[in-house]
C-alpha cells in the first residue's frame, strides 16, 4: 500500500500543471469548510447557457496501481520507451525500478542517456533490449558512465570491443570502475593472462568479470582437484570457453564425469574441444548412446570414422543424424524412446 | 554313480595321506587348484530352450519324476504348473496325456518314446526290474522300446486313450501299445488276455499312409494322408462310426457324411467324436446323450458321421474339441463356441446349452488394450477345457478335483482363467486328471 | 513449419489429451512447466491480437472536441506482457510418474482436463518395462543410490525368473478377486469378468495383471508388467524383491512406462518435439483414440459396475 501511495503522490507531483489547476480554483479545502458550495459564476447564472470554461486540463486523479500499464496512456515518457521497444512489464515486479522510471521525463532525463548508449555502439533496434536489461542506468551519473567507457579505452579496448561488451552485457555500465579493475586484476593474476588475453576474454563473456569471485574460485578448485586439469589447461578452458566458469559446479562435474569416465575421453581432447562441456548432459548422453548403438562412437582422431566432440554436440538433431550418425531422424527418435 | 564313488574314494585317500595313493591319483584332479571354488562358473541353460510344464494328479506318477519325493511327502496332486527338466535333455516332438499316464515323442537316435504313470495294461511298455513282475505304476519318465526296423526312424506323433497308446512314425507306421479288450490296438481280441504282461507291440499300416492318430476312450481313429478316417475299438455308443454298435478290431474306413471329404482333424476324449474337414465344416458321431451332436430327435447314439449345422451360425471353424458331455469349437475369428452339458465356461448358472453359444472373448484377455488377442487353439479332456491364445497364454476351465486346471486350487472353475505358466505355451495336452504343456520362453 | 498463423485459432485447438514422453530425471511439474512455456512461446510468435483501441477526446471543451481512435498503449504487448502466458493454459496429468520414471505421460490440456479425469476414474491399465541389474543392492533400490551389497548372480537362469514371474502373477490373480470382493466360484465373478478386467474397488492398492520377463542378459534383465494403482517406489521395490526371491540382489536401472490405457509409446512426443505443431497433431491423434475407448461399451459398463460395486460395499 505504501508503494501505491508513493506512486500516487509521484503522479500528482509530476503532473504539476494539473495539480495547480485544482489549487487555483475557488474550491479549496478552506472554502468548503467555511462557506456553502460556490458554483462557478457562469454556471450558476444560467445552466443552459453554453459552456465557456475550458475543462480539458481537468482530469480525475490517477488511481493507485501495481503496474505501469495503468499509466502508460497518460505518460509521454513511458510511451516513448514503448516505442523504443522496452518491455515495461518486466519492471512490474520491482517497485524500485518502477519508481525510478515514473519520475523521469523523457526529453530531460532520458534522452542524454539514450544518446550516450547509442554512442557506445548499441544500434537503435537494440536500445530497447538494453534498457529492459538495465533500466537503472538512468540513475547513474553521466560523468561516471563516461569514466567507465574511458577506463575501457585506457585499457586498450578498441571501439568494437566496447560496443560488444555493452551490447552483450548491459549491466557493465552500472559497475564501478574500481570493481572492474579489481576483477580484471583477479583474472590476470590467477590465470597468468596477457593483456590481449584479458581483452579477448572480456569481449567473449563480459558477465564473467562481474560474476561472484566465490563461484569462480569454486569452479577453479573443482577443475583442479576434482577433475584434474592443470594450470595451463584451465587457462585454455578460460580462453576458449569462459562460460565454464559461470556454470553450476554440479552440472559441470556431472558432464565431465560422463565424458571422461563413460565416453572415455582424456583431458587433452576435452581441452581441445571444450564446447562439449557447455552442452547439456542429456544431449551428450543421447547422441553418444545412439552412436554406440550404431557402433560409430569412435572419438580417436587417428582412426577412421572419427567423430569430433564438437561435431557431436553441435547442431540440431537433424544435422547430427545426417552428418554424424548417417541415419534418418525417425530411427534416432525411435531409439530415444527405448532409452531413458 | 561311478563319479561319486571315485570322489569318495579320493576323499578317503586324501584322509589317509598315503603318499603312493596321492601320487597315483595326482593326475586325476577333480578340481584344479588355481580356481577359486566360490567363483566356479555355473553352467548355462540353452537360449532357445523348450520347456515342459506339468500339473494335476501326481499320485499315479503321470507327472514324471518330480524330484520332490512325492511318495514320501504324500503329495497327491500339484495344482500349479511345475517345470520338468526332462525337456532339457530330450527334444520333445509330441506329447499325449492319457488316463493317468503321459507319453512323449522325442527326437533322438536312441530312445524315441518315453512314458510315465499308470502301466496297468502295459500302455507305456513292459518294465520289469524284477523278472516276471512288471511294474504297474512308473513314477519316472522311462524309455519305451519300440520294434523299429531302422535306427533313423523318428516318432512323429503320439496319442493316448484310457489304457492304450498309439505311436506314429515318419515311415507311416502306427504302433499300438496297451489294452486291446475292445480291439482298440487294431488286432484281434483275445479273451482273458493278461495285458499287464504284454510285451509285443502291434504295428498298424494302412494303404493311404497315416497322417494323424487319435485315441478315444477305448477306440482309435486314424486320418490318412488323403483325408479319410479309419477307426477301430469299442463301438457301444457308435463312436467307431461304422454303422453298427459292435466292437471292431480291424481299422475300417468310416463313411456316411464324411465320405469324399478331406478330414484334417478328429477329436474324441470319451465317446463322442467330432471331425473337421478342410472347408471348416464339422461332422460328428458317437454319443449324443447331452445334445453334443445337435440332433433334433431323441436319439442318444449315432453310429454314422453326420454333418453338424454350424457353418451358418459360426462360420469357418478351425479347431474343435469334445469333453465327456460337451463340445467346443473355435472359428477363424478366434471366438470359442460351446454347447452340451457340464461346466461350459459361461458361469456357474449356465450348465446346459442345446445351441452353440460363444464364450465372451474378453474372458480370453481381449479388451480395449489388446484388441488383437485371439484364441489360437482349443483342447479338451473328459471334464475340463483349455484354450491357447495368440500371445501364448493358457486359459482353463472345468472340473478341478485334482488340480488339473493348474490354477492354484482344487475348486471348480466356471469361466476361463489364465494359468500362470511363466512361458509362452505352444502345445498343450489334457489328460483326465493332469495336463502337460510344451512351452517356449517369452521373447 | 506452422500451418496455422492465427494464434487464436491455435489456442482454440489446444483442447484435449496430449501424450508425452517424459524423460527420467525430470519431475512431472518440470515437464508441465516446459511444455506450457514452449506452447506459450509458439503462440506468442504467431499473429497475436493487436492492442485494443482507445477513444481519445481532446481539445478545448468550449469548442468542438476532437475524437480520435488510437491503439491503446495499455494493451501493448511490451507493457502488459506476452499475450499467452503459462497460467492461461490448464494442464493436469493422469497418473503421477516419479522422477526416475520415464515414458508415456498423458496430460490433459484445457478442456482435456475433463477427459483426463474421466480416464482416471476408469482405473486404466499401465504397462511398464522395468530394467534391472542383478548382483547389486543399493540403499534406495535404484542404481543411483549408495551400494550396500554386491554378490554373485550367474546362477540365475531364465527359467528361475519365469517361475518367479508366474508365481507373482498367480498370487496377484487371487488378489484381484479378493480386492474386487467377489468369490471366483460365483456368477458375480463371471459377470464381472465378462465386463473386462476385474478392477480393484479402491485406488490405493497396487495390482499386477500380468508380469513377464522379456529379456535376460546377465546381469541385466527387463521385466514387462501390467499394473494398476502403482507408484514409483512400488515398482522399485518390486525389482528389489525379485532380486531377493532369485537369491541374489537386484537394483533398478530404469523404469519406463510404455503404455497408459490405449496410449502407447509410439505416439508419445519426445521432449524436443514439445512445440505447438507437434502437440496439436498429437492432440488430434489422442482425442480420436480417446473417443474410441470412450465409445466402447466396456468402458462405460465398467464404470457403472464399479459404482454399483462401491454402493454395495458402502451399504
Amino acid at each position: 500500500m505504501i508503494l501505491i501511495k508513493r506512486i500516487l503522490s509521484l503522479r500528482i507531483h509530476k503532473h504539476k500543471v494539473l495539480f495547480r489547476c485544482f489549487c487555483n480554483s475557488v474550491n479549496t479545502l478552506e472554502n468548503i469548510q467555511t462557506s456553502p458550495i460556490q458554483w462557478p459564476k457562469d454556471y450558476v447564472t444560467s445552466p443552459l447557457e453554453t459552456n465557456v470554461t475550458d475543462f480539458s486540463t481537468i482530469s480525475p486523479a490517477l488511481r493507485p496501481t501495481f503496474n505501469l500499464a495503468a499509466y502508460v496512456n497518460d505518460s509521454h515518457s513511458l510511451q516513448q520507451l514503448v516505442k523504443l521497444g522496452v518491455e515495461l512489464y518486466k519492471f512490474d515486479n520491482d517497485p524500485r525500478i518502477m519508481e525510478t522510471i515514473l519520475k523521469l521525463d523523457f526529453e530531460r532525463d532520458m534522452k542524454p542517456y539514450i544518446r550516450f548508449i547509442h554512442d557506445c555502439g548499441v544500434p537503435v533496434e537494440e536500445i530497447g533490449k538494453f534498457l529492459t536489461k538495465n533500466p537503472m542506468i538512468f540513475t547513474e551519473h553521466m560523468d561516471d558512465l563516461i569514466t567507465r567507457i574511458n577506463y575501457l579505452q585506457h585499457k586498450k579496448f578498441d571501439k568494437e570491443m566496447i560496443s560488444t561488451i555493452v551490447r552483450k552485457y548491459p549491466m557493465w555500465l552500472s559497475q564501478s570502475t574500481i570493481d572492474i579493475d579489481k576483477s580484471l586484476g583477479f583474472f590476470q593474476t590467477k590465470f597468468y593472462l596477457s593483456g590481449d588475453n584479458v581483452r579477448n576474454m572480456v569481449t567473449k563473456l563480459p558477465k564473467l568479470i562481474t560474476w561472484p569471485k566465490k563461484s569462480v574460485n569454486l569452479i577453479m578448485f573443482s577443475l583442479n582437484e576434482e577433475m584434474g586439469f592443470n594450470r595451463s589447461e584451465r587457462k585454455r578452458l578460460l580462453l576458449i570457453q569462459p562460460k565454464i566458469y559461470i556454470m553450476s559446479k554440479h552440472h559441470l562435474f556431472e558432464r565431465f564425469n560422463y565424458i571422461h569416465n563413460i565416453m572415455g575421453i582424456n583431458h587433452d581432447r576435452i581441452v581441445l574441444e571444450p564446447q562439449v562441456l557447455t552442452s547439456r548432459l542429456f544431449r551428450i548422453k543421447q547422441r553418444h548412446e545412439y552412436l554406440k548403438y550404431l557402433n560409430r562412437a569412435q572419438y580417436d582422431p587417428t582412426k577412421p570414422n572419427y567423430v569430433s566432440l564438437f561435431n557431436l554436440v553441435k547442431g540440431t538433431d537433424l544435422d547430427f543424424c545426417l552428418n554424424i550418425a548417417k541415419t534418418n531422424t525417425e530411427k534416432f527418435n525411435n531409439y530415444l524412446k527405448t532409452v531413458c | 554313480m561311478s563319479n561319486m564313488l571315485l570322489s569318495q574314494l579320493l576323499r578317503l585317500f586324501n584322509k589317509t595321506n598315503c603318499s603312493v595313493c596321492s601320487k597315483r591319483y595326482s593326475d586325476v584332479k577333480v578340481k584344479s587348484k588355481d580356481v577359486d571354488p566360490f567363483m566356479v562358473p555355473y553352467s548355462n541353460s540353452p537360449k532357445d530352450q523348450q520347456r515342459l510344464y506339468v500339473w494335476g494328479m501326481a499320485e499315479h506318477g503321470a507327472l514324471g519324476d518330480l524330484k520332490i519325493r512325492s511318495r514320501e511327502r504324500n503329495i497327491q496332486f500339484i495344482y500349479r504348473p511345475v517345470r520338468m527338466r526332462f525337456a532339457y535333455s530330450h527334444k520333445i516332438m509330441d506329447l499325449a496325456c492319457g488316463y493317468g499316464f503321459t507319453v512323449y515323442a522325442v527326437d533322438s537316435n536312441q530312445y524315441k518314446l518315453f512314458g510315465c504313470g499308470l502301466n496297468t495294461d502295459s500302455q507305456i511298455g513292459y518294465h520289469d526290474p524284477r523278472k516276471g513282475y512288471p511294474l504297474g505304476l512308473i513314477l519316472a519318465t522311462v524309455p519305451i522300446q519300440l520294434p523299429l526296423e531302422q535306427l533313423n526312424t523318428k516318432v512323429k506323433a503320439v496319442a493316448a486313450g484310457r489304457a492304450h497308446t498309439l505311436v506314429l512314425t515318419n515311415t507311416d507306421d502306427v504302433y499300438a501299445l496297451g489294452s486291446n479288450c475292445y480291439g482298440q490296438c487294431g488286432r484281434p481280441i483275445i479273451e482273458n488276455e493278461d495285458y499287464t504282461k504284454l510285451r509285443n507291440v502291434n504295428s498298424i499300416t494302412l494303404d493311404d499312409g497315416i497322417a494323424k492318430i487319435i485315441c478315444g476312450q477305448d477306440h482309435s481313429l486314424f486320418i490318412t494322408k488323403t483325408g479319410k478316417v479309419y477307426s477301430c475299438g469299442w463301438g457301444a455308443d457308435g463312436q467307431t462310426g461304422l454303422g453298427h454298435y459292435n466292437n471292431e478290431f480291424h481299422p475300417t474306413v468310416i463313411e456316411g457324411d464324411i465320405k469324399g471329404q478331406t478330414i484334417v482333424k478328429v477329436v474324441s476324449s470319451a465317446d463322442c467324436v467330432l471331425a473337421l474337414n478342410d472347408k471348416g465344416e464339422v461332422f460328428g458321431w458317437g454319443n449324443s446323450e447331452y445334445g453334443q451332436l445337435l440332433l433334433n430327435d431323441d436319439k442318444y447314439q449315432v453310429n454314422i458321421p453326420r454333418n453338424l449345422p454350424l457353418k451358418k451360425s459360426i462360420g469357418k471353424i478351425i479347431d474343435i474339441g469334445t469333453t465327456g458331455s460337451a463340445c467346443i469349437v473355435l472359428n477363424d475369428e478366434g471366438v470359442v463356441y460351446v454347447w452340451g452339458f457340464g461346466i461350459l465356461g459361461k458361469g456357474p448358472e449356465i450348465n446346459r446349452s442345446r445351441e452353440p453359444t460363444p464364450i465372451p472373448p474378453i474372458l480370453f484377455g481381449r479388451n480395449q488394450y489388446n484388441t488383437e488377442t485371439k484364441v489360437k487353439s482349443v483342447s479338451c479332456s473328459l471334464f475340463h477345457m483349455a484354450a491357447i491364445t495368440t500371445e501364448g497364454n493358457l486359459y482353463t476351465w472345468g472340473k478341478n478335483k485334482w488340480g488339473q486346471l493348474g490354477l492354484g486350487h482344487t475348486k471348480d472353475q466356471y469361466f476361463p482363467l489364465q494359468v500362470s505358466v511363466g512361458a509362452s505355451v505352444k502345445k498343450v495336452s489334457c489328460g483326465v486328471d493332469h495336463m502337460a504343456a510344451l512351452c517356449k520362453p517369452y521373447q | 513449419m506452422n500451418y496455422l498463423s492465427n494464434s487464436e485459432k491455435a489456442f482454440k485447438l489446444l483442447n484435449g489429451i496430449v501424450c508425452l514422453y517424459k524423460p527420467a530425471g525430470v519431475s512431472l511439474k518440470g515437464c508441465r512447466h516446459s511444455l506450457l512455456l514452449k506452447l506459450c512461446q509458439d503462440l506468442n510468435s504467431m499473429d497475436v491480437r493487436p492492442p485494443e483501441n482507445r477513444v481519445i477526446i481532446s481539445g478545448d471543451t468550449t469548442k468542438s472536441l476532437e475524437v480520435k481512435l488510437e491503439p491503446s498503449y495499455a494493451d501493448n504487448v511490451l507493457v502488459v506482457g506476452p499475450r499467452y502466458q503459462s497460467k492461461d493454459l490448464k494442464c493436469i496429468w493422469t497418473t503421477h510418474l516419479g522422477m526416475r520414471v520415464s515414458g508415456v505421460c498423458v496430460m490433459g490440456l484445457n478442456k482435456g482436463t475433463k477427459m483426463v479425469r474421466h480416464l482416471q476414474e476408469n482405473y486404466p491399465l499401465r504397462t511398464y518395462h522395468l530394467h534391472g541389474q542383478l548382483g547389486i543392492m543399493t540403499k534406495n533400490m535404484h542404481i543411483d543410490g549408495q551400494v550396500v551389497e554386491k554378490g554373485r548372480f550367474d546362477f540365475v537362469k531364465r527359467e528361475n525368473i519365469d517361475k518367479l514371474m508366474s508365481t507373482i502373477q498367480a498370487s496377484n490373480q487371487k488378489k484381484m478377486f479378493h480386492l474386487a470382493k467377489v468369490d471366483t466360484q460365483t456368477q458375480m465373478a463371471y459377470d464381472l469378468a465378462t465386463k473386462g478386467l476385474i478392477r480393484p474397488t479402491s485406488s490405493n492398492e497396487p495390482l499386477i495383471y500380468g508380469i513377464k520377463c522379456i529379456s535376460l542378459e546377465l546381469p541385466n534383465f527387463v521385466i514387462e508388467v501390467n499394473v494398476i494403482n502403482e507408484y514409483e517406489s512400488y515398482l522399485l521395490s518390486l525389482v528389489h524383491e525379485i532380486g531377493l526371491k532369485l537369491r541374489c540382489s537386484a537394483t533398478c536401472t530404469a523404469l519406463r512406462c510404455i503404455r497408459y490405457s490405449s496410449f502407447n509409446i509410439n505416439q508419445a512426443l519426445l521432449m524436443k518435439h514439445w512445440n505447438l505443431q507437434y502437440v496439436l497433431d498429437n492432440i488430434k491423434e489422442c482425442n480420436s483414440s480417446y473417443d474410441k475407448i470412450n465409445h466402447l461399451s466396456a468402458f462405460v459398463a465398467e464404470q457403472s459396475q464399479l459404482e454399483t460395486n462401491q454402493n454395495m460395499t458402502s451399504v
